[in-house]
């Protein structure tokens, strides 16, 4: 099976060296306003807030290299 | 904005063999996401939504599930201590 | 003349076709003959009535510890399980410089909860290098063991403090992989890593501080080596799941590497994401990926004490408000109290139906030892009481550390989990053997898939039970010659009672170094286990022959 053929899956993404919510949400989410796109970000991903990070990042910036980023909801299904 | 709201909560056994509360939060979507939380983080999330019982979590935001998650994590970050 | 025969059992040989009677025959480490055998041998076993299988392979354990102080891995060779995986989750005890010695073990006593004092009193700390480990642990070996390196513990060996401070220079990539490289070349089965386990101080092990090229430039390694590469996965959201799987299924088709994830569990609120999980696998194994889940065959239990509040009785106002408000006396005179009594009872009506399943697993004074491995239904009509009310009293007469254990709350759908364990996709795996040792038992799984998968259930042939334990998980882990009985094959072999085959009750024993504690099952129906030709462990005479090995072995032993 092609990669192509694969079914449609929430989309998301792997952090770039330095990214936070601000750098991906202006990156993924252009569209909107920094505040919507930040808090659309953080509202589904919130395995983030799981664990603490206190030596990386600081402040707000809790993502780790590893963490998968959902850069949508998760899909409805019927 | 996101408006994703709880909405259900259930009793869990998480995989330590402790009891978690299985969150579900729906997305103005239709979309759902289960969030598993801890007994600390259930403590937050109810005072902070000022609930007294699983149910009336029901309806709340998904914020109020972020900051307990936040506030159940960061009470390790200054711990020195291993647990024994 | 054989040196071993096992006479007139019905040989389930791994391959999932129906079972056979034939004799056994072992000449040295190998079955020479399956078939009639008129030879006589140095050693016979009469297995009428018993099934003779290969020996169990248990793919996810954590024995890394208790391997430097029992060879015997147990209790999971008397289960039948003839070789382990340890090393899982981005965690082994090698490669490990002297100086982190007590940060792993720190993360060993988080992950595990394996004491400190267990470390300090029952190892010598005589190796750094995973060459150095095997070295050590082929000391008295009785069970194979197929070592995963872990990631985590490549990254601290490289990076020391950095390791869980920021993502890796292209330099200690490099580096990582040339550790991993000594490490297989030492025998290591594959590398594990891990985007959930924490630390000792509860931060995030190292390797979740790892990026993508890190990840990928060890696959390359482990593709070198045609090695296993194990991954826990966020289990707790399928979305996430699915991720890590497919970022496992580029690197299984870069690199043509076997992969696994665990643990993968069905819950009652989780039915549609495990399908969509696994619908998703069988999409990228139609790929040409290799990405196996693995599901354990237990259910999860809860258990508690009145001491640490539970969400168990969060639903129970009166209950909750006590166990996370009160003190230690305080809860005891609250449940002294004739008018609260009133109240609690009253509150907890509903947990009626959970009287006969609630089980008292541990308590402090001599005088309640007889209650212990009780239901409180059982226990209430022993002290002629109600099950709450014994619930209660025992608390209080126990300090509170009466602990209890509400059995099978989580992935405990037989029939959904059947269809799991049943899927040619599915890896039986995820015990956690040596893991969680002060909360739970992670022995004796192959025990309860016989007994109340196939035999109680009828929901799993033996044959096709066999084979997932057996050769399925030999082939994707690469382990030759094992995992079947046949002519020419090591003789790894284990010898149980079908009508009998389970696990044990769950009991608190006083055998970890250090005058630890933990819980364990025994076996219950099985007769022989075999390692290598020699009678590893037989319900008669016990522990026996020492002759297990580390698995694959030398990459110079796989070539040739």
């Amino acid at each position: 099976m092609p990669v192509e053929q694969l079914s449609r899956v929430r989309k998301s993404i792997l952090p770039q060296v330095g990214d936070d919510w601000s750098h991906i949400a202006s990156r993924e989410l252009p569209d909107l306003s920094e505040k919507d796109a930040i808090a659309s970000l953080q509202s589904w991903n919130l395995h983030v807030y799981m664990r603490a990070a206190a030596r990386m990042g600081t402040g707000s910036n809790n993502i780790l290299p590893s963490d998968v980023i959902f850069v949508e909801p998760p899909l409805a299904y019927g | 904005m996101s408006g994703a709201v709880i909405s259900r909560v259930e009793l869990a056994a998480a995989h330590d063999g402790d009891a978690e509360l299985n969150v579900t939060l729906q997305y103005e979507n239709g979309g759902q996401t289960l969030v598993a939380l801890d007994e600390y983080a259930v403590r937050v999330l109810m005072d902070s939504c000022g609930a007294t019982t699983p149910d009336a979590l029901i309806g709340q935001g998904w914020h109020h599930v972020r900051d307990a998650l936040e506030a159940a994590s960061n009470r390790f970050v200054n711990s020195n201590s291993t647990q024994q | 003349m054989y040196d071993l025969v096992i006479r007139n059992g019905k040989v389930v040989d791994g391959s999932g076709l129906p079972a056979f009677k034939a004799d056994v025959a072992v000449m040295g480490n190998r079955i020479v003959k399956i078939g009639q055998v008129p030879e006589s041998a140095r050693e016979e076993i009469d297995a009428a009535g018993k099934i003779v299988a290969p020996g169990f392979i248990d793919p996810h354990t954590h024995f890394d510890a208790q391997l430097l102080w029992d060879g015997c891995a147990k209790p999971a060779l008397a289960h039948g399980v003839t070789t382990i995986v340890p090393g899982n989750c981005s965690l082994s005890l090698a490669p490990l410089k002297a100086k982190h010695r007590m940060r792993l073990v720190g993360m060993f006593n988080q992950i595990e909860e394996m004491p400190l004092k267990a470390f300090k009193e029952g190892v010598v700390w005589d190796w750094e290098t995973f060459s150095e480990y095997i070295t050590r642990i082929r000391k008295g070996l009785a069970i194979n063991v197929a070592p995963l390196v872990g990631h985590s513990v490549i990254r601290l060996w490289v990076m020391n403090e950095a390791a869980t401070e920021r993502t890796a220079t292209d330099a200690e990539i490099a580096e990582m992989q040339s550790v991993l490289r000594e490490c297989l070349d030492a025998g290591a089965a594959g590398l594990s890593t891990s985007y959930v386990d924490m630390d000792e101080k509860l931060q995030p092990v190292p390797s979740r501080y790892a990026d993508a090229r890190e990840v990928d430039a060890l696959a390359s390694v482990l593709g070198e080596y045609g090695r296993v590469l194990q991954i826990v996965p966020e289990f707790y959201d399928s979305d996430l799941t699915i991720a890590r799987l497919d970022q496992l299924a580029e690197l299984s088709l870069k690199y043509n590497i076997p992969t696994t994830f665990s643990p993968l569990f069905m819950n009652a609120d989780n039915v549609d994401a495990v399908n969509r999980v696994m619908a998703r696998v069988d999409e990228q194994f139609a790929r040409g990926a290799r990405v196996w889940p693995q599901v354990q065959t237990r259910p999860i239990d809860i258990s508690f004490s009145f001491s640490v509040p539970s969400l168990l009785f969060m639903r129970f106002p009166t209950w909750y408000k006590i166990m996370r408000f009160g003190t230690p006396d305080e809860i005891s005179a609250f449940f002294s109290d004739s008018e609260n009594r009133v109240k609690l009872i009253a509150e907890a009506a509903p947990l009626e139906g959970l009287w006969p399943t609630l089980i008292l697993r541990h308590v402090e004074t001599d005088a309640n030892q007889k209650y212990v491995g009780k239901t409180l239904k059982e226990i209430a009509e022993l002290r002629k009481t109600t099950p709450v009310e014994a619930m209660m009293d025992l608390s209080v007469e126990e300090g509170l550390e009466a602990h209890f254990l509400s059995a099978g709350m989580g992935h405990n759908d037989d029939a959904k989990v059947a269809g799991l364990l049943n899927h040619p996709r599915v890896h039986i795996g995820a015990s956690d053997g040596g893991a969680h040792i002060l909360s739970f038992s992670t022995y004796g799984d192959t025990g309860y898939l016989f007994s109340h998968f196939v035999r109680d259930l009828n929901l799993m042939t033996v044959e096709s039970a066999v084979k997932k334990i057996t050769s399925d998980t030999a082939a994707i882990w690469g382990i030759p010659e094992r995992g079947m009985l046949k002519e020419g094959m090591i003789a790894d072999i284990a010898i149980f009672d079908p009508s009998t085959i389970a696990r044990g009750e769950e009991k608190f024993v006083n055998d970890v170094p250090g005058d630890g504690h933990r819980y364990v099952r025994d076996s219950h129906g099985v007769d022989t286990v075999i390692v290598g030709g020699g009678i590893a462990w037989s319900e008669a005479k016990g522990y026996q022959d020492a002759r297990g090995e580390v698995l694959p072995g030398v990459r110079e032993m796989v070539a040739a």
